[in-house]
């Protein structure tokens, strides 16, 4: 299992377009498990709804674990991607 | 007779313990039965019965007016058919059975209320049963209207032994002829009739008939003036708190297998590609559709549970047993609102049935805030789903 922290710097934090976006991303990865994590709680990544549900604003650190195939790829990649939009 | 068995199982051998063991068992105890308890027994039978007679005609028949009001209990605890034998007793002894009038007299009146609460009561089934048992407790057979109706509702019950009492009152007062022409007590020459079949058993029809009208006719005027019938259960319990008829919408906008997604916000509906969202019109987050909405009103879409209301208080995702898990998203980046204009009506967890109210927000002030109001439908799992179709129905 690989994992990063990473504090959400936009301003709208985690919420219905940006956490689509997300999901799409991580769909493309097939083989793995991604789970977001705040605080307490944690969501598996795919599931939009959960996601969005935990209101993770500007200013959250959350954790997020990748597990599977090429995790360490993965992770790389899904860090990138919330460098851009988050 | 036990004993006997069990000490003869214990001393016979075996091998004729099977034959001997019954045999012997029956003799000696039908030899002790005749020679030694018979004889007792008797002596005791003949007290009871002396006494029940003398029960009968005491307190010039407050004693049978006694015995008929207590009469259908014993007939509640089933004892009432050890009358048999001290009317058989009756019968050997002075040839009149003087205790029949008074079980005609308790039975009769149970028919006499039973009838009453037949003829009185609205409730269909109950009548259905009233009827049928007051029938055969003229015939005799209180068990179906005692059990049935009179105990049950207790008063008719009551008004019987009332009736009951007052018939064997008259009763023990009564006279017939035997068949050699005496005037003897009134009676019955046989036992285990009561009722209309006890007729022809007694020693004077008229008395006899006369009677089972006052059992029956006090036991039914009491019943029908006391005895009410419960309100039927409708009218009890507490009208329930009036609540606004919960009406489900009558368009759907998403359509799979799993399930149909009912328009949620009064208004047009657009495409899924004409939403002025990027993200949204793109399909990122599954398909669906928008509404421009009329009201600011959000209802639910479906039965289900609401997964998720956000911070911002701008969206809620439910799902329903299908599986579906739908996004609305009131407005567009109306995120940036924080909540102001937005008022959701559920929290995360609660059930919600179609056309429930989930939502209500405050189309000016989106406007205000320079968004677009549009109210985005989505099934964001709709790849898990066959044959999703997106559209007004």
């Amino acid at each position: 299992m690989k994992s990063f922290d990473y504090v959400i710097t936009d301003p709208v934090g985690i919420h219905a377009r940006p956490a689509g976006i997300l999901v799409k991303e991580i769909k493309n990865y097939v083989g793995s498990t991604v789970t977001v994590t705040k605080g307490e709680k944690s969501v598996n990544a795919l599931k939009l709804m959960a996601l969005m549900g935990m209101g993770i604003k500007q200013g959250d650190t959350v954790t997020v674990s990748v597990e599977g195939e090429n995790e360490e790829e993965v992770a790389a990649k899904i860090e990138e991607f919330f460098k851009t939009y988050f | 007779m036990s004993y006997v068995e069990k000490w003869l199982h214990k001393h016979v051998p075996e091998m004729i313990d099977l034959f001997v063991t019954p045999l012997c068992t029956v003799l000696v105890t039908s030899f002790i039965t005749f020679t030694i308890i018979g004889p007792i027994f008797s002596v005791f039978e003949n007290w009871v019965l002396a006494g029940a007679q003398v029960l009968i005609t005491l307190g010039w028949g407050l004693g049978a007016a006694v015995m008929g009001a207590i009469y259908p209990f014993t007939v509640v605890m089933g004892l009432h058919h050890m009358y048999n034998v001290i009317e058989a007793g009756m019968i050997s002894n002075t040839g009149v059975n003087t205790w029949m009038p008074i079980a005609s007299a308790a039975n009769f009146a149970q028919f006499g209320a039973c009838l009453a609460v037949a003829l009185k009561v609205k409730n269909q089934k109950t009548k259905s049963v009233a009827f049928p048992s007051s029938l055969s407790a003229s015939l005799g057979i209180t068990e179906p209207a005692i059990f049935g109706i009179n105990f049950r509702f207790m008063k008719p019950f009551i008004c019987g032994m009332a009736g009951g009492a007052v018939a064997s009152f008259l009763a023990s007062h009564m006279h017939g002829t035997n068949m050699a022409g005496e005037r003897v007590a009134f009676g019955a020459t046989t036992y285990g009739v009561t009722g209309i079949p006890g007729i022809p058993a007694v020693n004077n029809i008229g008395m006899y008939l006369i009677e089972l009208l006052v059992a029956s006719g006090v036991a039914f005027a009491l019943t029908w003036i006391i005895w009410k019938e419960d309100a039927p259960e409708g009218a009890k319990k507490e009208a329930p708190k009036a609540e606004p008829a919960i009406e489900a919408p009558k368009t759907s906008v998403i359509r799979c297998a799993a399930g149909k997604v009912l328009q949620p916000t009064k208004g047009k509906v657009i495409a899924r590609e004409e939403i002025p969202d990027e993200t949204f019109a793109a399909g990122i987050l599954g398909d669906g559709v928008g509404i421009e909405p009329e009201e600011g009103v959000v209802v639910a879409p479906f039965d289900g549970e609401v997964t998720s209301v956000a911070e911002s208080k701008h969206a809620i995702g439910l799902s329903n047993e299908g599986g579906m898990e739908l996004l609305i998203h009131v407005g567009v980046d109306t995120v940036g609102m924080n909540g102001d204009g937005f008022a959701p009506a559920v929290k995360e967890g609660d059930k919600v049935k179609a056309g429930q109210k989930i939502l209500t927000f405050d189309r000016a002030k989106i406007k205000a805030a320079g968004h677009p109001d549009t109210v985005v439908i989505l099934l964001t799992n709709s790849d898990d789903f066959e044959g999703v179709v997106c559209g007004v129905e």
